[in-house]
């Protein structure tokens, strides 16, 4: 896996969801979520994703997840491991952060072992201290992210999905989760980042998908589609 | 494809069983007592009310009734929990990638394990009350018979329920109907008139709990025949119900929306 080589590529891939409805009332509900998407996301590149609220950023997401297939299309995604950066996924509320590392770390893909072996440095990055072995319950929402940040930071994946996590925590977690993306752009991670923050957008990624009504809209440099984007 | 689904199997089930304990230890002030009170009290409940109240079956009957409502316990509740481990766990599942059939691996080991508590309870009162015999070494493989079965019940429902919530209700009624048809508060040949006995016989559940009572109670080696029969029922089961849920497995979470 070198830089310049395809890490996940998008031909045609459209996903509908199909609910069926009650006997007795409801009528099934069918809808198209994504339309014929087609794009490749490259060893170390940092792509950006942008839609308005119901765009399909969410269900884009789930496809480079692994978490969903598509309808039609084809999606490759070649033994990269993907690891979902959203706020907070998984945690259970009544268990500890230290059992909560485990259950994620193992979710993640990885054996006891080696989550043991990366606790210290969760814990550490984190900054929970004593509160690791308190139920997670017990946090602020801050402490929370935090956790969740740090779990996926450190048990690193291929391809890092983030899920608007640039607004997580205090301001001097902020700037060290900051610090963390731009360390891991620098040293070829690939980052697929979901926000709405323009600016994070222009500091952190190098190129942007923009995607409305399930449909690419705009698939270039981050200059180029985030000056569209602003005007429209 | 995705190198996700590459996940440590046995870590994956290990960590969650222990998780799941402790969550239960965790949401009560007595925590763990409960694993060994529950069932007690269940039993004490059940035997004051058949066994001394109905006089039923006369006096040996109370090691039946024991037997039968500790093997019935761990039934119904390995069948409720691995039926929704699936439909649980939707949250989890639209975020993250999970190899689907973990989840009811994870609800039967949890199952298994807090009914090995019963179990234990209940050889400690059989062999305090009536003492142990060697047709007790035959124990292991009636209960693998019974694990296995409850597990393919299980399975199988667990890969259906997300398409269709109200087979849980389904699921519910027959387990309550099957708890008397099993003969948990009866002896099947004893109580019941032929061509009846045939009729429930039928059910793999009301044999299981039969076999229990040769092996635990009355000093005989099981029905190899039977238990050969129930177990390849049970494997074919658990081929249907995991095939089923490996076929859908990216499906789980788009259905659970």
């Amino acid at each position: 896996m070198s830089k310049g080589d395809i890490a996940i590529s998008l031909k045609g891939v459209s996903v509908e969801y199909r609910k069926a409805g009650s006997w007795l009332s409801q009528k099934a509900v069918q809808y198209t979520a994504l339309k014929d998407i087609s794009f490749d996301l490259y060893q170390g590149q940092s792509l950006a994703v942008v839609g308005r609220n119901g765009a399909g950023k969410s269900t884009l997401l789930k496809l480079l997840a692994g978490v969903i297939l598509p309808d039609s299309g084809e999606l490759k995604n070649d033994d990269y491991s993907t690891a979902l950066m959203a706020l907070n996924v998984g945690l259970m509320p009544e268990l500890s952060g230290l059992d909560n590392i485990f259950i994620i770390g193992t979710l993640m893909a990885h054996s006891r072992k080696s989550v043991a072996a990366h606790v210290d440095r969760i814990v550490a990055f984190a900054e929970l201290e004593e509160f690791i072995n308190y139920p997670v319950k017990t946090y602020s929402s801050g402490m929370k992210s935090r956790l969740g940040f740090a779990i996926a930071s450190t048990l690193q994946a291929d391809v890092l999905l983030i899920d608007e996590v640039l607004s997580v925590g205090d301001r001097i977690f902020q700037k060290k989760s900051a610090e963390v993306i731009q360390e891991r752009l620098k040293s070829e991670q690939t980052v697929v980042l979901v926000s709405h923050s323009e600016q994070a957008i222009r500091d952190y990624c190098t190129h942007v998908l923009w995607i409305e009504d399930g449909e690419v809209k705009m698939h270039d440099e981050v200059g180029v589609v985030m000056d569209a984007y602003e005007q429209s | 494809m995705n190198r996700n689904s590459k996940i440590h199997a046995l870590d994956f089930i290990r960590v969650n069983v222990s998780a799941d304990f402790r969550l239960e230890a965790a949401q009560n002030r007595l925590g763990v007592f409960w694993w060994f009170m529950e069932p007690l009290m269940m039993m004490a409940i059940f035997y004051v009310v058949f066994g001394l109240v109905l006089e039923r079956g006369g006096n040996g009957f109370v090691y039946y009734l024991l037997v039968g409502i500790s093997s019935w316990m761990w039934f119904t509740s390995t069948v409720t929990r691995t039926m929704n481990s699936i439909s649980r766990s939707a949250q989890l599942i639209q975020q993250i990638y999970i190899p689907k059939y973990l989840l009811p691996c994870v609800a039967v080991s949890v199952e298994f394990l807090k009914s090995m508590i019963v179990f234990a309870l209940l050889l400690a009162l059989l062999a305090g009350l009536k003492g142990v015999t060697m047709s007790w070494l035959h124990l292991p493989i009636v209960m693998l018979t019974q694990l296995l079965f409850s597990a393919a019940c299980g399975v199988v429902m667990a890969g259906l329920v997300p398409f269709a919530n109200d087979l849980k209700f389904v699921v519910q009624l027959s387990l309550r109907a099957l708890m008397f048809l099993s003969g948990v508060f009866f002896l099947i040949d004893d109580k019941i008139p032929q061509p009846y006995v045939d009729y429930l016989l039928l059910n793999p559940m009301a044999n299981i709990i039969t076999e229990l009572r040769n092996v635990l109670v009355d000093g005989m080696a099981p029905n190899w025949p039977l238990i050969i029969t129930i177990n390849s029922l049970s494997i074919f089961l658990l081929v249907i119900g995991f095939g089923l849920i490996h076929h859908f497995d990216r499906r789980y979470p788009k259905v659970l929306l």
